[in-house]
């Protein structure tokens, strides 16, 4: 076989390139703490002892942050166990990954929803606990719990099955593992039989239908996962701790599975039990449980989403990414170990950008509007933008802060195009401990492609993925990308906008059948980040607010750090945004002429050229 | 044994499994492919079975009496009749496997039709595609496991520029969900063909700390090798970000046995310390040597990248060569 190079376990995942993307299920803890940074994820609210959904995309560092949870991690990070278990409220965190295939079977979807529903949650609960034991088991010394209390605990657990039912499975791990020398094995190999039994049912249900007959146990939520865990929790080094069940990926459970979670978590026996989900929030499919009782926030649940602190606190996103660029620094060959000097902005544009803020707060003088720090915020960089179309100088999006904002808060897209760029400069013979920065071409050349893959690829992906291929979906939602990319290049490069650095849309209005299919499609894809409902001056209020994916810019030549106020587009307009992009910013620039908003839209000839 | 088409007709065209008797059961299946219709175009003049059974996907084709006639199909259906006692559809679906999982299992259910009476099955693999085919070999495995099963495939003369567009959702066989061990690294092992964008999403989908990437170094044709090496590079080409541990390997993709013999092999010392998914992607013969891998190895999840569309206007052209093996289940 050819093997192509790939990190030993164990070690420094970063003895090439530093910005290397590794799964964190690969990661050896000391990894894991390592390169985790605690400063701006909300951590602490995930710490508590309450049910937590943890929401973001994939690649935003929610597996991570629930691996920096696990004991060996924290025993790293804290001293040492029982460092961890002193603690008030202490927890034993144990990590439940839902792997595409584990849970969701073909199976369970061919079978009659009671037995389905019983099979699922019996399998759900003898999976977290083989999790719990082998945490319990690999993640602590050999002789940290006592052999004794160990064996108490693991007869114990398996008196909440029905003897009879379990005695096939403990007859068969007893043949792997002896009970009294090693509790924990056994148990583990118990729980293993009784997941080979429900794996087997399962084929032979569905192939020779009603003929086949179960033979194993199966458990509930108060016969056996409460219970199990108060056992778990009182283990006497663990002092009490609640177990928190780290359920990773829970998007990939089916909608009956994340109703049974969402059961546990209506049952707030948190003193024991605490569920931490980890999901993409679109694929959450119900907040209901089995029996149609609803979960709210706050009372069932707390919510952190990891890209809020994006939306939200734009510069602790920025502080955050450069605590985890020095930390992989730090951890590497590279002889800079600052990030903002490894990737520097182009110097040329720098000094274009202080003269632009001097004619800007000059500008200021002539009319004094609002305030002069307010105002040079506001214009200054626009003014850098229409002075560079003016030139016809091509926009640098080089430096870390621009590719930081051009993340729009997903940390794995701040570090794959880092991670492209360092191995263009090794692909070219250099040494990592030569590498001192990225040279500002080759940033920009980078980024002007992963700028237009998303573009490309994305909408690509997008035909291949729908189940109707020849959907006329992803073609409407590039033209509408298109018309918003458009637009706000107008208003950017407009000396007349008042509203140049617009980067947010909301739709005034109800939005229903292709055009919401279309608008879902483009946050399902991350064209837009998911809307949230701030309200908004025009259309009455809480209007919901898109960001368009700051990723584009290159592609349309925008500025990825504008943030603020929102471009408000009526049901009709979008129709036409999804149809005729000229058309539509020669209509929506015209009405916010008519208003008295915008003093001046393009005409055709200048849209044409707008068209990067 | 591989044989051109032109010659195996030219040497009487396929008999009965047992001389003189008839098959019990022969399987075959309807697709848009000329190919799909070369193994009942040869089937010898003595040849007969007591029950012919032809598999069709609703999405492919609609038996409603209201549907215009399908003068593809209606070749299938008479080349049959004239060697079967009895001809009976079999429907099923490219998205709902449930459709002809029940459907088969209605059939082999018949009168007479029992675990000991069922002994000799021709079954023409050409045309049924990969999910139908190893749920197929399943529910046979289970009805009729004393059977005698011989496999025939036929390879096309040519593939079309593209085979499959889309991908609708990954999902792993039925019958075929292997044992996970919770904690243990995902290893997935792809046989793909040539449909490099279902491999990466079948990657993409299942986040797999190990992927081993199998082509088909021995084709069914040689003119297809130097495709499958394109494809080869194209899916290392994509896998550059996504940092999974990659290695490639080769495959008898021509021979039910020593495609088997070879992913054993290739499996066999991770099957202790990962969770092992296969998704065969590539000719109907390693997906049936996929089948008898998971069946030895029941840990082995076998998956199944369900496609957006199938390329109906020129997915293949002509029938080249044939392909026979013999398999016993039990």
């Amino acid at each position: 076989m050819n093997e192509s190079p790939s990190t030993p376990s164990g070690a420094s995942p970063l003895s090439g390139n530093p910005f290397v993307v590794e799964s964190p299920e690969k990661l050896a803890p000391e990894q894991t703490v390592a390169l985790f940074v605690k400063d701006y994820t909300r951590l602490e609210t995930v710490r508590q002892r309450r049910h937590t959904f943890v929401w973001g995309s994939r690649g935003s560092g929610k597996s991570m942050m629930l691996r920096f949870l696990e004991p060996q991690c924290q025993a790293i990070a804290e001293g040492s166990h029982d460092a961890v278990f002193r603690q008030r409220d202490p927890f034993l965190a144990v990590y439940c990954p839902c792997k595409e295939g584990h849970f969701n079977k073909s199976e369970l979807e061919l079978l009659d929803s009671e037995t389905a529903a019983i099979l699922s949650e019996h399998l759900l609960n003898i999976s977290i606990a083989y999790n719990v034991i082998t945490c319990l088991h690999q993640q602590f010394p050999t002789d940290y719990f006592e052999l004794a209390e160990c064996s108490k605990l693991v007869a114990a657990a398996a008196r909440l099955f029905d003897p009879a039912s379990i005695a096939g499975s403990a007859r068969d791990a007893k043949e792997a593992a002896d009970p009294k020398d090693g509790p924990l094995t056994w148990l583990e190999h118990v729980l293993s039989a009784e997941n080979r039994k429900v794996s087997n049912f399962l084929r032979e249900r569905c192939l020779k239908g009603g003929r086949a007959s179960y033979k194993g146990a199966t458990s509930g939520y108060h016969d056996f996962l409460l219970p199990f865990l108060k056992l778990i929790g009182g283990l006497g080094r663990l002092a009490n701790a609640s177990v928190y069940i780290l359920v990773d990926d829970a998007d990939r459970l089916t909608k009956l599975q994340q109703s049974i979670v969402n059961n546990w978590i209506a049952n707030r026996d948190q003193a024991t039990l605490c569920v931490k989900v980890s999901a993409q929030p679109e694929s959450y499919k119900t907040f209901l449980t089995p029996r149609g009782g609803l979960i709210e926030q706050p009372h069932d649940y707390s919510e952190v989403d990891v890209e809020e602190l994006y939306t939200t606190r734009k510069t602790d996103y920025s502080k955050k990414i450069a605590l985890i660029s020095r930390r992989r620094l730090d951890l590497s060959d590279v002889p800079t170990k600052d990030i903002e000097t490894f990737l520097p902005a182009s110097e040329s544009e720098e000094r274009l950008f202080e003269q632009v803020k001097e004619e800007t707060a000059k500008e200021w003088e002539t009319h004094k509007r609002q305030d002069k720090s307010d105002y040079v915020y506001r214009y200054a960089k626009a003014r850098l933008f229409q002075k560079l179309k003016a030139r016809k100088i091509d926009k640098s999006y080089a430096g870390f802060q621009n590719i930081v904002d051009l993340s729009s808060g997903i940390v794995r897209e701040f570090l794959e195009p880092c991670y492209l760029m360092f191995d263009t400069l090794v692909a070219q013979g250099k040494e990592p401990s030569e590498i001192a920065e990225i040279p500002v071409e080759l940033q920009n050349r980078v980024i002007s492609k992963y700028s237009k893959d998303l573009l490309i690829d994305r909408i690509e992906d997008i035909k291949k993925d729908l189940p109707t291929p020849a959907s006329s979906l992803p073609d409407k939602l590039r033209t509408l990308v298109e018309s918003l990319g458009l637009v706000f290049y107008n208003l950017l490069h407009d000396p007349e906008s008042r509203q140049p650095r617009l980067f947010s849309f909301s739709i005034t209005g109800p939005v229903t059948g292709e055009l919401a299919e279309v608008l879902d499609l483009g946050v399902r894809y991350r064209f837009f980040l998911s809307p949230t409902s701030q309200g908004g001056k025009s259309g009455g209020g809480q209007d919901p607010l898109y960001i368009l994916n700051r990723r584009l810019c290159p592609a349309y030549k925008l500025d990825p750090s504008g943030f603020e106020g929102r471009l408000t587009i009526s049901p009709k307009l979008l129709r036409i945004a999804c149809e005729d992009p000229k058309r539509f910013v020669r209509l929506r620039l015209k009405e916010d002429s008519d208003s008295g908003q915008l003093t001046l839209f393009e005409d055709d000839h200048d849209s044409a050229e707008a068209i990067p | 044994m591989r044989m051109s088409i032109d010659e195996f007709r030219a040497s009487g065209g396929l008999p009965s499994i047992v001389e003189g008797q008839p098959d019990d059961l022969l399987l075959v299946a309807y697709s848009f492919e000329p190919r799909s219709s070369a193994i009942v175009r040869c089937l010898s003049e003595s040849y007969e079975a007591n029950l012919g059974i032809i598999y069709h996907n609703e999405e492919i084709l609609n038996l409603d009496e209201a549907a215009p006639p399908d003068s593809s199909y209606d070749e299938l259906r008479y080349g049959i009749a004239d060697k079967c006692r009895v001809v009976l559809p079999a429907q099923g679906s490219l998205f709902r496997p449930g459709i002809q999982l029940e459907s088969f299992k209605k059939l082999f259910s018949r009168r007479g039709f029992d675990r000991e009476s069922v002994r000799t099955i021709t079954l023409d693999a050409t045309s049924f595609n990969r999910e139908t085919l190893l749920i197929l070999l399943g529910l046979i495995e289970f009805a009729f496991p004393r059977a005698r099963i011989r496999v025939f495939y036929v390879s096309p003369v040519t593939y079309g520029d593209w085979l499959s567009a889309g991908f609708t959702q990954v999902r792993n066989v039925v019958g075929l969900a292997g044992l996970q061990v919770p904690g243990r690294k995902t290893l997935l092992m792809v046989l793909y063909g040539y449909e490099h964008q279902r491999a990466l999403k079948a990657i993409e989908e299942y986040e797999p700390a190990k992927v081993l990437l199998g082509f088909g170094g021995t084709p069914t044709e040689i003119e297809f090798l130097k495709r499958n090496l394109e494809e080869l590079d194209k899916v290392q080409k994509k896998l550059v970000l996504s940092q999974q541990d990659v290695a490639d390997f080769e495959f008898p993709a021509d021979s039910i046995s020593h495609c088997t013999q070879r992913l054993e092999e290739i499996i066999k010392p991770y099957l202790d310390s990962f969770n092992i998914v296969v998704a065969p992607m590539s000719t109907k013969l390693s997906t049936i040597a996929t089948y008898l891998v998971a069946r030895k190895h029941p840990q082995i999840q076998v998956a199944y990248c369900v496609p957006g569309e199938y390329n109906i206007q020129s997915y293949s052209e002509g029938a080249k060569t044939v392909f026979t093996e013999e398999l016993t289940l039990s």
